[in-house]
């Protein structure tokens, strides 16, 4: 298996399946994506396309019923997959840390929130109580919460969902991880605490060198804030590209269609268009090379032979046979001119 | 000139009891505004500020503290709450909830769900209910198949239509919608979203929509209430406050959407200082709400309230001292 240099996580040809009673689910289909030391990759797509699927499996704490059937997790040149019992467990919360969607359920409701920071602090680095305590409130203040003295010892309950986020991304940053996996961080939020923490991860992952991945269906936070989008889609991810480039010219249709369904910048609703059909069913034993296929616009019969990510350009790349590709052409042109 | 809805000077306190003594909460403290018929109002703010309490007064299901809520000209606030499902008047304000998943009777099939609302509201028997359910799902894009169904086994769209059809199914005149895309997936929404816009005017409701989302506000609403802890701060035509916000509040919550209307790069967030607001018990009645967060907050600010009042000739009205007068172009 061949490495790339600079690259922290490297995802290969991952395949996860779950088996359920009413059949095995194909949730991620050899899914492969890079992330480099201090950049930040946003993943989008609809509920379903197995975002979340792919950071639980990177994380290793993916449900009982998942299986990893083919392909390869590599972390800082580390196999995350020969490593699932206690060498994880050192990595997680250290090396790769989350913040969850809903802080509220995912921080203990019965534990002080300064000790739920100090119980990683101390599980991580083995330091006494005290000390534990001291760098639990430079946490607390480092996202910037007033007063952490006085908030140490709130419970999840006594606060307000934004602060909640801001206690779960200082368990998550403890340990100064150098891969965060945000999955829909600020999803429920106000968009005044939404923008407050956006920047608070921005900031400390832009100080630390943090590599992040961010998972989120709102397509204008990701470009906000990502260098690079890759967009998913029922469990392949179909196009991979640099924020704005794929924003201005998307190559996938499924990508130009989730764009053009995005309020973001409409100038009125009917110039929203929706996305025709459901994600398909994804129990099925035949399902399509192309798994947008039966939703797409420009369907021919070429769409059904075997489908991967192929290169546009250096930094670009789509899974379809009859790519909108007409769309980069500059970018193109100026490829061929300077490697000619 | 004759409003649909009118509320006048509402307020909603709530008792907190803490060391043996009692204060109040000022959830909404003297709303006043109008919705027209077949007028879309949309109602902003950050949670806590009082939408949903706001919400609840004027759909009647809470009871106000003081003031009038008039719909067509009657005060609906001389109805208690715990009356007003059975009065005649429920029929023509009805709601539609955030949660397509939590508001469903998860053991209704989605036609019982709206079959209910039609034998209560509209007095039908069972075989005339039936039809005019059939009727609705028609409106609102919902398969026949589909209202055999229960909440879980249907998507979260479909979920949303079967809440928007229980809704409407006796005519209303005023649609009260809190968040009712907000658990949606964007295409899904785009869907829903349209789904409303048509409906409203084919039925000729008016919608008051609450959310937090500004750029669903902007696409579908024709005037925008901007609420800040239990008072409107700002109100006008949704192009004029979205292209030139005049209070500090507006114009924080516009430069916090993830790159801005005007295609900016975010930071202009940073408007807002501090970060909490301030608390919503007894607050002191001569100071501005926002101060400790205003960029501004100049002396005036801390010895007298600012009241909403007009800035031009335009409907536009602001509660500030200091408001950004810049002048909007329509283009």
């Amino acid at each position: 298996m061949s490495h790339t240099p600079d690259a922290l996580l490297e995802v290969a040809g991952l395949s996860v399946d779950f088996r359920t009673r009413s059949g095995t689910v194909h949730a991620l289909d050899k899914v492969s994506l890079t992330l480099a030391s201090g950049e930040t990759l946003g993943l989008v797509g609809e509920s379903g396309s197995g975002k979340s699927v792919l950071s639980f499996a990177i994380m290793g704490i993916q449900d009982a019923a998942a299986r990893i059937s083919a392909g390869s997790l590599h972390f800082a040149g580390q196999d995350l997959l020969a490593n699932r019992g206690k060498a994880m467990r050192t990595l997680r919360g250290r090396e790769l840390a989350m913040i969850f969607q809903n802080p509220r359920v995912a921080l203990n409701p019965i534990r002080q929130v300064g000790r739920q920071i100090a119980d990683v602090i101390s599980r991580h680095t083995g330091v006494h109580a005290a000390a534990c305590r001291e760098r639990a409130l430079q946490c607390l203040a480092e996202v910037r919460i007033p007063d952490p003295e006085r908030r140490y010892d709130a419970y999840p309950f006594e606060l307000s969902g934004g602060m909640c986020q801001r206690v779960m991304i200082a368990i998550a940053l403890a340990c100064k991880p150098r891969l965060l996996i945000a999955d829909e961080p600020t999803t429920g939020l106000d968009v005044t605490t939404q923008a407050a923490i956006m920047r608070l991860i921005h900031d400390l992952s832009a100080r630390r060198q943090m590599s992040t991945l961010l998972i989120t269906h709102d397509l204008s936070l990701a470009r906000a804030y990502c260098d690079r989008i890759a967009v998913m889609h029922a469990g392949h991810i179909v196009e991979v590209g640099p924020s704005a480039e794929l924003f201005a010219h998307p190559c996938h249709p499924y990508s130009e269609r989730l764009i053009a369904a995005t309020p973001h910048g409409a100038a009125a609703l009917s110039a929203l268009a929706s996305i025709p059909g459901n994600l398909p069913d994804l129990r099925r034993d035949d399902l399509p090379a192309c798994r947008f296929a039966e939703r797409c616009s420009r369907y021919g019969a070429s769409c059904d032979a075997a489908l991967e990510l192929r290169p546009l350009s250096a930094t670009h790349s789509v899974a379809c046979h009859r790519a909108l590709e007409d769309a980069i052409p500059l970018r193109l042109e100026t490829e061929h001119v300077t490697s000619a | 000139m004759s409003h649909l809805l009118e509320s006048i000077d509402l307020q909603r306190y709530f008792p907190v009891r803490k060391n043996g003594e009692t204060r109040q909460l000022h959830a909404v403290d003297g709303i006043d505004f109008h919705l027209a018929a077949g007028e879309t109002v949309g109602l902003v703010g950050e949670s806590g500020c009082g939408k949903s309490t706001l919400v609840r007064l004027l759909t009647r299901t809470l009871d106000p503290s003081a003031g009038q809520v008039r719909f067509r000209n009657h005060d609906l606030g001389l109805i208690r709450a715990r009356d007003m499902a059975r009065h005649p008047q429920r029929k023509n304000i009805q709601m539609v909830f955030q949660d397509p998943t939590d508001s469903l009777n998860p053991r209704y099939t989605a036609r019982q769900t709206i079959a209910e609302s039609v034998r209560l509201l509209c007095g039908l028997g069972r075989a005339q209910a039936d039809a005019r359910v059939d009727e609705v799902a028609d409106w609102v894009g919902l398969p026949h198949a589909l209202l055999e169904r229960y909440p879980h086994q249907l998507s979260g769209g479909q979920k949303a239509r079967v809440g928007i059809a229980r809704a409407i199914v006796s005519r209303p005149a005023l649609l009260v919608l809190d968040e009712p895309t907000a658990a949606l997936d964007v295409s899904v929404q785009t869907v829903i979203l349209q789904l409303l816009d048509r409906l409203k005017r084919e039925l000729e409701m008016s919608f008051l929509f609450v959310s937090h989302d500004l750029n669903v506000v902007r696409l579908l609403c024709d005037r925008v209430l901007v609420m800040y802890l239990g008072q409107i701060v700002e109100s006008g035509n949704t192009d004029a406050v979205f292209h030139a916000p005049a209070h500090p509040y507006t114009r924080a919550l516009i430069a916090s959407l993830p790159g801005a209307i005007d295609g900016q790069t975010p930071g202009a967030a940073d408007l807002l200082v501090g970060g909490d607001p301030q608390s919503p018990i007894d607050p002191d009645p001569n100071r501005c709400r926002l101060l400790g967060r205003c960029p501004r907050g100049l002396a005036p600010c801390a010895e007298a309230a600012p009241v909403l009042s007009a800035i031009d000739d335009s409907p536009r009205q602001v509660a500030c001292f200091y408001p950004t007068l810049v002048q909007y172009a329509r283009h």
